[in-house]
Parts: C-alpha cells; structure tokens; sequence
C-alpha cells in the first residue's frame, strides 16, 4: 500500500479537510461502510459533523487506534485518558458528540458521551437548555405530576 | 446539529442511551419536563435498558403515609450519637379507579425490586411503581382447590398477612427459579380464617405456587415498619 492510500480526508460540515490514517478514521463504521463501497474517493464529506465537533473526534479515534494497535497503554490509562477528554467539555459540546459519534457509528465515543451527559446533567433546566423541549402539559396536568414526583426532589 | 435556537434535536434512540444511564430517581423528576418525557420515562424500552446504579432509599409508613426516609450516619462513630432520621417526602398515592385527589389510607407497605406492595385500609391491593407515578389494583388472590375443584379467594384482611421483603428476595434469588421475577409477588399468609398455617404464596401472571414453608424460614419474618426502598424502572404486569 503506498502512502497516499493509507491517508483519508475528512471534511466537515462548514468545509474543513482533516488529513487522517485511514485507520484512524475507520473506526467509524460509517466510514467504513463508505470505503468499503468505494462510494467516495479519498475525500469524505461529513455533512452532520462541524470542524469544531470533527476535530474531537479524530483526537478519540486517534488514541484509540494507537492503543488498539501496538498495546502500549494499559486499558486502565485509556480510561483515564476517555474521563480526562469529557471532563471539560461543556454540555452543548457534549450534546454534539453524541449526534457525531451517532452519525458516524461510533460505539464506544457513543457510549462514553451518553454517560458523561448523565452524569453531569442533574436538572431539568439544562436538559431544557440544550434539548429542543417544549413544556405541553396543561396546568393541570403538570400540577398532577409534580405532586406525583415531589418524593424525587431533595429539599 | 445546532439549530437556530442553539439546541439539538435528538431521536428517542439517543435520549433512550443518555436516560439509562441516570439514576431513577432523577428520572422521576424528569418526568415533568414534557409529556413525551413522562411518557418516556414509563416507556418498555428505557425500562429494559436500563443500567444506572441503585441507590438504596429508605420508606416508612407512619399514620397510613409512606414516606422516604433519610438516615444520616455522619459523625455516629467519632461522636458516639444515635444516627439521626429525617422524613423527607410523602410519597403521592392515590386510587387508580377514583378521580378523587384525595390520598389513600395504606396501612401495609412492602417492597420488591422498585414496586411498593401496599395493602390500603379498605383491604385493597395496590402495586405501585414511584418512580413512573404508575398505580395498579392488584385484584384477590385466587387459589384453585383440588377438592372440591373451586377457585376460592383468600382472605385478604390486613392483619392476616405478615409479609418480608428479606424473606422475598431470599427466596427469589436462591430457593426458587423464577422464570421471570419481576412478574412475581409473594406473600407470607399466616393465617386462613383464624387457622394458622405457613403457606408461601407466589403469584405470576399466569400460575399461582403455594408452597408450604413449615416454619424453615420463619425467622425471617419480622415486621418492620422501615423498608430499604430501591427505585427502578421495573414496570407494573400484574394480571392476576
């Protein structure tokens, strides 16, 4: 394989090229499916995926594919390593990870985006914030429900 | 995607993913950010999927109320004090076939893996899931007579019942394979129209077991009116 095969381009969303090993970028299963079709050529337009969210990503895959590949790290400091990479992240972002690591059929960013907005999401303003809910109950109906859940609430 | 208002739109696949992963009892806060949460919270597929950590909750029952309870063991050890108690919540329990916003009277409280058990003063079965808001009547227990080839029903007045969820989960985990243990409720009858006896019920959807305990597993027995109280997702199947 020469060189040039083994590198792949990722453009996002609002058009920025991310130059990537095409092992890395396969861990996408989306991609995967891409390639495997031979549908697109060396370039893949990621149409849900903006530079911002596309940049995080392939900083995932990287590490992923590095400790896949030669088993240097330990899977305990890729932990560590995964806790560390959510750890600042703010909720909007993290929101967008989850759409990314969906789209591009991800497992793994999936789930570790999942449990990192459970666990740092504990109201219900901030899935009201970054979630597109509308409150439709009736007044009455959300009267009936608040008493019936107030046991939840701490005081 | 961000949309215009600064949000994303996500599919009930994705929302599904996130919520099993948060505690139940913040589920059933989350319950009234809209209906489509509330009824999401009581959905199958969120209920199955389900995986965040138990917290283990304490109940009790104090004038026909049930209540969650918080016990606070901080400096018990250092200090040498009692661990102190503080009711937090009522629990919300109503009728399901009344439209009375009035509270029932519950005057027997039990719990199995989420679902309160509760026995009301007017000798009704209730099975209710706090967690969902879900309230089931649980209709009188049938047992099938042998000879005389009748169903009968039990008497099922509340100080015939003595009833332990230590001996419950004893049994479900390691007497008996269940097929399903979520569909099952057991109860301890000690006594059948003033006669003692020491029959098992355990009741599914579509069999009832009775199994005679001879008084091997008596000692579990014991009435107690502070319950460990476990909220899940377990949905309410009692079709009996």
């Amino acid at each position: 394989m020469s060189k040039s095969e083994k590198k792949i381009v990722l453009k996002s969303l609002d058009n920025e090229a991310f130059e990537v090993e095409k092992a890395v970028a396969l861990q996408s299963q989306t991609i995967w499916v891409m390639c495997e079709d031979k549908c697109v050529g060396n370039e893949i337009p990621l149409e849900n995926v903006t530079g911002q969210i596309l940049a995080k990503v392939i900083d995932y895959c990287k590490k992923h594919a590095v400790v896949d590949g030669d088993g240097d790290e330990s899977s305990e400091e890729l932990k560590n390593w995964d806790t560390e990479f959510t750890k600042n992240m703010d909720q909007s972002t993290l929101f967008n990870m989850i759409l990314a690591a969906n789209y591009l059929n991800i497992k793994s960013l999936l789930n570790l985006t999942c449990q990192a907005v459970a666990d740092k999401t504990k109201t219900i303003d901030e899935f009201h914030t970054f979630l597109n809910i509308e409150n439709n109950f009736t007044p009455e109906e959300e009267a009936q429900i608040c008493q019936e859940n107030l046991w939840a609430f701490d005081d | 995607m961000m949309n215009k208002r600064n949000t994303v739109d996500l599919s009930k696949n994705l929302l599904v993913e996130i919520l099993s992963r948060v505690p139940a009892i913040s589920l059933a806060q989350f319950r009234s950010i809209s209906k489509g949460w509330n009824a999401l919270v009581k959905d199958e597929i969120l209920s199955k999927k389900h995986s965040a950590l138990r917290q283990s909750l304490a109940i009790m029952l104090i004038n026909f109320r049930v209540y969650l309870v918080s016990v606070d063991f901080r400096g018990t050890q250092e200090n040498n004090v009692a661990p102190s108690r503080k009711l937090t919540r009522q629990f919300s329990l109503k009728d399901p076939l009344s439209d009375s916003s009035e509270e029932v009277d519950i005057c027997n409280v039990f719990h199995c893996d989420g679902l309160l058990l509760l026995i009301t003063k007017g000798g009704q079965f209730l099975v209710c899931n706090p967690v969902s808001g879900e309230t089931k009547l649980s209709y009188p227990l049938l047992s099938f007579d042998f000879s005389t080839g009748r169903f009968q029903t039990h008497s099922l007045l509340p100080h015939s019942l003595l009833y332990s969820d230590a001996a419950l989960s004893v049994i479900r985990e390691d007497k008996l394979c269940l097929p399903s243990p979520n569909k099952v409720l057991v109860y301890y009858d000690n006594m059948v129209n003033m006669v003692p006896n020491n029959i098992l019920h355990i009741v599914g959807e579509d069999r009832h077991i009775q199994v005679d305990i001879h008084g091997s597993i008596r000692s579990f027995f014991f009435f107690s009116f502070l319950l460990s109280y476990v909220p899940t997702l377990v949905q309410i199947q009692v079709c009996i």
